[in-house]
């Protein structure tokens, strides 16, 4: 108040030029945000002085200070003032938020330019070609950032080395070839609106995420986090790290309370190593493996493990839930008019946008059904095929597998291909039974049921009816909060004579028993 | 991840719609191939970002570039002197003249470069005529060395020798001195290849009178601190390259009352008035050249660091240093300026790029400040005034950061992009922007234009693989 030296704290800044009116705006500014009584600052010309001067503002070092420093007074105590120091130093040296500068409507061309641009980022969305996507994946790892890596096509040496890089960095990598996740409770990639809750996923695929996530939201159970983990994290080379890492952020989550693993042909040592890891989580853990016969390791440590994805949901209802009725799970099932419309005896064709889906599908078929069997994915006891021939037999495909998504988009983004690999399926007299599946979720194509059931009367069309005598089994992945709905998807299907099933799994043995020529 | 998603997005748009429904903050990136689509430069700046780390899992390289960019906005260069240069460069030989650029041979030079060379020669009288002095050079009597060496900056040809003044402009900061030469103005001049006989007396003029009278003004000042200068010519449409109105009126104004002293009689502070406050424009170019020098030199040498702490040309190549690769020099051919041209004159007529004057680029004005100067959008063939704006955004994109105190009032006052990183105009392909004048290809003629120019990408990507060879190793 009255304006002493002693209560004058100062700063000068030598060789800092900011023109006054920049200075003035600083001034009250950094005065409003400090609480300080008075700041003031100004280029140290003698005029300037003389103002600080007859204000009581001048300091023995600002009356040092010569005309090209910038100098600072500050009425304050002293532990105001130190604040207001420090206010005055950030803002000469943050840059501006360029809100309503024409600059802001340029789109920033680079990693690191949307992160100065969006400001505390902590999360990557990659889905341009493998080639580029890990040079992308290993900007975003480096500035700190999580990376749900879509993209597909990334050597396995290359996936090591991000993998490493976000351990390092205490980050994760959700992929490469990641379809789903949920952080935040919001869906990235394909994922589903699904209810919020307790039970945290971990993921090899993303469509084995979107199914489990689903029938839990079916059962009125929700996902606290799910994380896609990539394909091939559970191979040896790998070692599971982003498993391990997802796992640590679930133990961490305090909303998590029961995790469900679902893994893809796992490595022997990494599943020793998991198995450990599990128990000793201090949440309860569920597993699910593709491509494991004997859950040896498993028993051993503890850990409770289902033989589908289906079933991985009732157990985990059963666990924490038991209340809950899970009867919804198998619902729909086919009404007595469909189980009359049996088709004669022919081939399964199989035809997935998700690999979990078409694994499992092919697995409980080839429990069921004699006969040479093919897919394009690796399942114990299928020949493994490209899927680009033609061929004999049941066949699984995933259409959704590197070979089919190099240089074009996944069929969930563009089912075209898929579609008309159906077509193709139910002009094939070899065929009685088509295995497909309708996937809903974030960025999938509006009302596929709908092209579906087109795609079934193109068929139609073209045999001059008979391909009516076969019959498309379909699973819907998808919760009530989709946009549409599983529920208006299921009618467009049943409207139109589609048989639709509660379950990826239990739309396989269906399929199955059909093509035996007998009724399900 | 507390606080909710933030999320940047690289490729298919469709995934953000969930992020737009549940309204989380996320960034689009307008995205191209990395390094143009090149595999081989993809990997090695895919194996520059997986490793070097420290122990906590630190970019060692970023952590080099971020000392080196702290050095750069912390230097505080002064003007202090103006002597001749054989009293400020350490052995500078009789029969030696600097040129810019990376070293070249007399035979390679060209034409403008070797018309200033013989105009130097004939200056310290070390040939009687332009035919004896081309055969002393070519027969390496008389020797041609780079200014990159001296210490030296020069804009154009670049040609210095042994009685011409320059200026000491010393990092308050980290006490590194740089040099360049008085500015001549506008017209046939020495940088432009011209070296006929009002030519040679300019630069008598320079010598005898303004450089004693202004070497007086700067002594009894103390010195004069240019970035201070240089801050507000910012704000007053300089961007330092092509256009200094704005700082060399400041520049004036600073010495103007010592030089009244210090020119020893009305006639001679007559012509320096004259020439200072109405004939020369560009009088402060060279003033900022070396303060970038300076500023630039305080950030050479830093192990891991990909900053570029030079970039010249000599007519005929393109040059440039990374501070983790000390001297070695990258090259690659020179471009041609592309722009405005006087009338009468083409692209036909241009020399490729020539000058050591892109090291105000390299500190982060000139091209890289292009915001800064609306006036300029037209005149350097920017089209208009967005597409400036666009221009300088390009330029953030690939720098290591920005420098608060060079405001560009037009970009809403963020800082001038700050400490230019191979890594990042390899993989996004943005090429430092220069803003250069554009000589005749033949000796003599001078400016025939101003325009916009890049280095060629070649002379990054080799840099580039240099620096990923020597840290692989």
């Amino acid at each position: 108040m009255n304006g002493t030296l002693a209560k004058v704290h100062s700063l000068v800044l030598p060789g800092v030029y900011r023109d006054s009116v920049f200075l003035m705006k600083l001034s009250d500014r950094a005065r409003d945000l400090s609480g300080a009584g008075q700041v003031t600052a100004l280029m140290g010309t003698q005029r300037n002085k003389d103002i600080l001067g007859r204000s009581g503002l001048l300091t023995r070092d600002i009356e040092a200070a010569g005309p090209d420093d910038l100098v600072v007074a500050i009425d304050a105590a002293p532990e105001l003032a130190s604040i207001a120091e420090k206010t005055v130093r950030d803002l000469l040296s943050r840059p501006p938020r360029a809100n309503r500068s024409p600059v802001e409507s340029l789109a920033p061309k680079s990693l690191p330019m949307a992160c100065e641009r969006l400001g505390e980022a902590n999360l990557a969305l990659i889905s341009v070609a493998g080639e580029y996507a890990k040079y992308e994946a290993a900007q975003a790892l480096s500035a700190g950032l999580d990376v749900f890596l879509y993209s597909d096509n990334i050597s396995l040496a290359d996936e090591l080395a991000l993998k490493r890089l976000a351990a390092g960095k205490g980050r994760i990598v959700m992929g490469p070839d990641c379809g789903a996740a949920v952080i935040h409770n919001t869906p990235l990639g394909f994922a589903n609106r699904m209810r919020r809750g307790t039970v945290g996923i971990i993921s090899s695929t993303g469509t084995g995420l979107q199914e489990v996530g689903c029938l839990l939201d079916r059962c009125g159970l929700g996902v606290s986090s799910a994380y896609g983990v990539g394909e091939r994290d559970l191979v040896d080379d790998i070692g599971g790290l982003s498993t391990k890492a997802a796992l640590t952020r679930l133990a961490d989550n305090p909303k998590t309370q029961f995790i469900i693993v679902i893994g893809n042909c796992p490595g022997a040592e990494i599943r020793r190593n998991l198995a450990g890891l599990y128990r000793r989580l201090g949440k309860p853990v569920l597993v699910r493996y593709a491509g494991v016969g004997e859950y040896d390791m498993e028993d051993a440590n503890g850990i409770p493990h289902a033989g589908t994805l289906r079933d991985a949901v009732a157990m985990t209802v059963e666990r924490i839930a038991s209340v809950l009725d899970t009867s919804g799970l198998d619902l729909p099932s086919p009404g007595m008019r469909e189980r009359d419309a049996a088709p004669g005896p022919g081939f399964v064709r199989g035809l997935f946008s998700g690999g979990a889906l078409c694994r499992e599908s092919a697995d409980i078929c080839r429990a069921l059904l004699p006969g040479a069997m093919y897919a394009n994915v690796r399942v114990q006891g299928i020949g493994l095929i490209d899927g680009r021939e033609r061929i004999g037999g049941h066949v699984f495909l995933d259409m959704g597998a590197d070979g089919f998504t190099m240089g074009r988009p996944h069929p969930l983004l563009r089912p075209e291909r898929k579609l008309a690999g159906i077509v193709r399926e139910l002009c094939d007299p070899g065929v009685s039974v088509i295995l497909t599946d309708v996937i809903l979720g974030n960025a999938t194509v509006p009302d596929y049921a709908s092209q579906l059931v087109r795609a079934v009367d193109r068929a139609a069309a073209i045999t001059g009816g008979k391909s009516r005598e076969k019959r498309v089994v379909v699973n819907v992945c998808g919760t009530e909060s989709d946009t549409p709905s599983r529920s208006s998807q299921i009618a467009v299907l049943q409207k139109s004579g589609v048989s639709v099933l509660g379950n990826n799994a239990r739309a396989a043995v269906h399929a199955a028993k059909l093509s035996l020529g007998g009724t399900a | 991840m507390p606080g909710g998603l933030r999320a940047v997005n690289i490729g298919v748009g469709d995934f953000l719609s969930s992020l737009r429904e549940d309204r989380a903050p996320f960034a689009d990136v307008d995205w191209k191939p990395p390094a143009r689509g090149d595999s081989e430069l993809i990997d090695i700046l895919f194996n520059l970002e997986i490793g070097f780390r420290d122990m906590n899992g630190d970019s060692l390289i970023d952590i080099a570039n971020h000392t080196g960019l702290r050095r750069i906005l912390a230097a505080r260069p002064v003007v202090r002197r103006v002597l001749p240069a054989r009293e400020l460069i350490p052995d500078f030989g009789e029969n030696v003249i600097l040129h810019a650029g990376p070293p070249i041979e007399w035979e390679n030079m060209c034409g403008p470069m070797r018309g200033a060379i013989i105009g130097a020669a004939l200056y310290e009288k070390l040939a009687p005529n332009e035919i004896e002095a081309a055969r002393l050079l070519r027969s390496g009597s008389i020797v041609c060395q780079a200014n990159f060496g001296r210490k030296v900056v020069a804009p154009m040809a670049g040609a210095v020798s042994r009685s011409m003044p320059l200026f000491l402009v010393e990092n308050e900061t980290a006490g590194n001195v740089a040099h360049s030469p008085l500015n001549e103005g506008l017209g046939h001049t020495l940088r432009f290849g011209a070296n006929h006989p009002p030519v040679l007396a300019r630069l008598k003029w320079l010598e005898n009178v303004l450089a004693p009278a202004l070497d007086r003004a700067l002594v009894g000042l103390g010195g004069v601190a240019l970035k201070p200068i240089m801050s507000q010519a910012l704000l007053m449409g300089d961007e330092m390259h092509q256009r200094n109105v704005a700082a060399s009126q400041a520049f004036y104004r600073s010495v103007a009352m010592e030089l009244v002293d210090a020119a020893e009689g009305s006639d001679r502070l007559k012509s320096i008035v004259s020439f200072l406050a109405r004939e020369n424009e560009q009088f402060f170019l060279n003033l900022a050249m070396a303060a970038a020098k300076v500023a630039m030199d305080a950030a050479r040498d830093i192990p891991h660091s990909t900053l570029i702490t030079a970039m010249n040309r000599n007519g005929v190549d393109f040059g440039v240093h990374l501070s983790a690769t000390g001297d070695r020099w990258f090259t690659a051919p020179s471009l041609y300026p592309k722009g405005f041209y006087f009338p009468g004159y083409g692209e036909a007529d241009a020399n490729p790029d020539m000058g050591d004057s892109a090291i105000v680029e390299c500190y982060g004005v000139g091209g890289m400040a292009l915001g800064a100067v609306p006036s300029a959008a037209h005149l350097v063939g920017a089209g208009n005034l967005m597409d400036s704006l666009e221009y300088a955004f390009d330029m953030s994109h690939i720098c290591s950061g920005r420098n608060p105190d060079l405001a560009i009032p037009c970009c809403d006052f963020a800082g001038a992009p700050a400490g230019i990183d191979v890594r990042k105009v390899v993989a996004t392909g943005i090429l430092p922007l220069i803003i250069s004048g554009v000589a005749h290809h033949k000796p003599g003629v001078g400016q025939i234009g101003t325009g916009l120019v890049t280095p060629p990408m070649e002379v990054m990507n080799k840099a580039l693989r240099a620096f990923h060879q020597m840290v692989a190793e």
